[in-house]
C-alpha cells in the first residue's frame, strides 16, 4: 500500500470517526434540550386577559399587587391609598401573599391571599392592575417609581368606571 | 502497513494518555477496580490503580519507540520477537480493557468509564473503542511485526506521527461524545 493510499485510508477512517462524534453530540444536545424543556418552569402566561373569579365584582377594581419584601411597596401603598381616598368613585384593592405593616386604610383594603397571589403570577411588585367585573385583568403594569404611578393613576381617572351609585 | 502500524501507534498515545491520567487520578480508577458494591476507595485498590498506570505508560511508550525506531530497543530486553511480545502487550490491555467494559455493560453500569480523565459513561462507544484498538495491536503483533514506520520512508514516517496524533485524539473523545457523560462516579449511587 503506497503512502497515498494509505493517507487516503486513514482521511476516511478520521472523516467516519468524527461524523460518528458529531452524531453523537447532536443526539446529545437534543436530550439535553428536552430535560431543559422540562425544567423550565411553567411559562408566564399573558397576564391582561386572564380571569379569576376571586378578583370579580360589581365593577372594575384597581388591584394593587404588594409584596412584603418590597422596599418601594410601602410608597406606592401610601400614594395610592391617598389617591383613592381622593377618589372614591373608583374601587381599590390591595393584594399581598402576606400580611404586613401596610397602615390599615378602609379605602384601599388589603387582601392577604397566598393563593390568588400565586395564580395571578404577576411578574413584577409592586404592580398595578385594572380587573374589570367579570374578573378579567384588563390591563397590567409595573410601578416603576413615584413619577409613573401618578402617571397611572393620572390615566386611571380617564378609563376606569366609577362605582355604581358614586 | 501504514494503516497498521498508525492505528497502533495511535493505540499507543492513548495508552500513555491513559496511563498519565491514571497515575494523576487513580482514584477513579479504583472506584471501577472496587466495584459497584464497594463504598470507598480503599489504599490498596489506590495501589492497584497506580500500578496498572504505570503498566500502561510503559507499555504505550514502548510500543511507540518500537514503532518509530524498529526492534532497536526491545531487542536486547525480550528478543527478536521483542517487538510482537510488545504488540501483543498492548492488544491483551485493550482486550482486558474490552472485557471489563462489557461485563460493566451489561450490568447496565452508567457510571464513568474510567477510560481516561474525559468522563464517559459505559456504553458501546468505548466498546468498540477498546475492542478496535485490541484487535488492531494484535493483528499488528502477528502480521506485521517487522514493520517499522521507517520503512515507509520520510513521508510514511509523517504521516504514521500525524496519522497515529490525529487518530488518537479523536478516539480519546469519542466515548464521551457518542456514549455521554456519566450520570455517576464508579462505586458512587446516582
Amino acid at each position: 500500500m503506497s503512502v497515498l493510499v494509505a493517507a487516503l485510508v486513514l482521511a476516511w477512517v478520521c472523516l467516519i470517526l468524527l461524523v460518528l462524534a458529531m452524531a453523537g453530540m447532536l443526539r446529545q444536545i437534543r436530550e439535553l434540550q428536552a430535560d431543559v424543556a422540562q425544567l423550565t418552569p411553567r411559562g408566564r402566561r399573558p397576564l391582561v386577559g386572564r380571569q379569576l373569579d376571586a378578583l370579580a365584582g360589581d365593577t372594575s377594581t384597581v388591584l394593587l399587587v404588594l409584596s412584603p419584601g418590597c422596599g418601594f411597596c410601602e410608597v406606592a401603598h401610601r400614594m395610592v391609598a391617598e389617591f383613592a381616598a381622593a377618589h372614591p368613585q373608583i374601587r381599590f384593592e390591595a393584594l399581598s401573599f402576606r400580611a404586613a405593616d401596610w397602615p390599615a386604610d378602609p379605602s384601599l383594603p388589603v387582601r392577604v391571599d397566598e393563593r390568588l397571589f400565586a395564580e395571578l403570577d404577576v411578574p413584577w411588585v409592586p404592580a398595578l392592575l385594572v380587573v374589570d367585573g367579570s374578573g378579567t385583568a384588563a390591563s397590567a403594569r409595573p410601578i416603576g417609581s413615584e413619577e409613573a404611578l401618578r402617571e397611572q393613576l393620572s390615566e386611571l381617572l380617564d378609563t376606569a368606571k366609577p362605582l355604581p351609585g358614586v | 502497513m501504514i494503516v497498521l502500524a498508525t492505528v497502533t501507534a495511535a493505540a499507543a498515545l492513548l495508552l500513555i494518555r491513559t496511563g498519565i491520567d491514571h497515575l494523576h487520578d487513580p482514584a477513579t480508577l479504583a472506584r471501577v477496580l472496587a466495584g459497584p458494591a464497594a463504598r470507598g476507595v480503599a489504599g490498596r485498590r489506590l495501589r492497584a490503580a497506580r500500578a496498572v498506570a504505570v503498566v500502561e505508560l510503559l507499555v504505550g511508550a514502548a510500543v511507540l519507540c518500537s514503532l518509530a525506531l524498529g526492534p532497536v530497543l526491545p531487542t536486547p530486553l525480550l528478543g527478536t520477537a521483542g517487538p510482537q511480545w510488545l504488540l501483543a502487550t498492548q492488544g491483551l490491555l485493550y482486550l482486558g480493557f474490552t472485557a471489563s467494559l462489557w461485563s460493566r455493560y451489561r450490568r447496565g453500569d452508567q457510571t464513568d468509564c474510567g477510560c481516561t480523565a474525559l468522563p464517559a459513561v459505559v456504553g458501546p462507544a468505548a466498546l468498540a473503542r477498546a475492542a478496535g484498538l485490541s484487535l488492531a495491536s494484535l493483528l499488528a503483533a502477528l502480521v506485521a511485526p517487522a514493520t517499522t514506520a521507517l520503512d515507509s520512508g520520510p513521508a510514511g514516517l509523517v504521516l504514521v506521527a500525524v496519522g497515529a496524533g490525529v487518530l488518537a485524539a479523536l478516539l480519546h473523545a469519542l466515548p464521551a461524545a457518542i456514549d455521554g457523560l456519566p450520570t455517576a462516579q464508579p462505586g458512587r449511587a446516582a
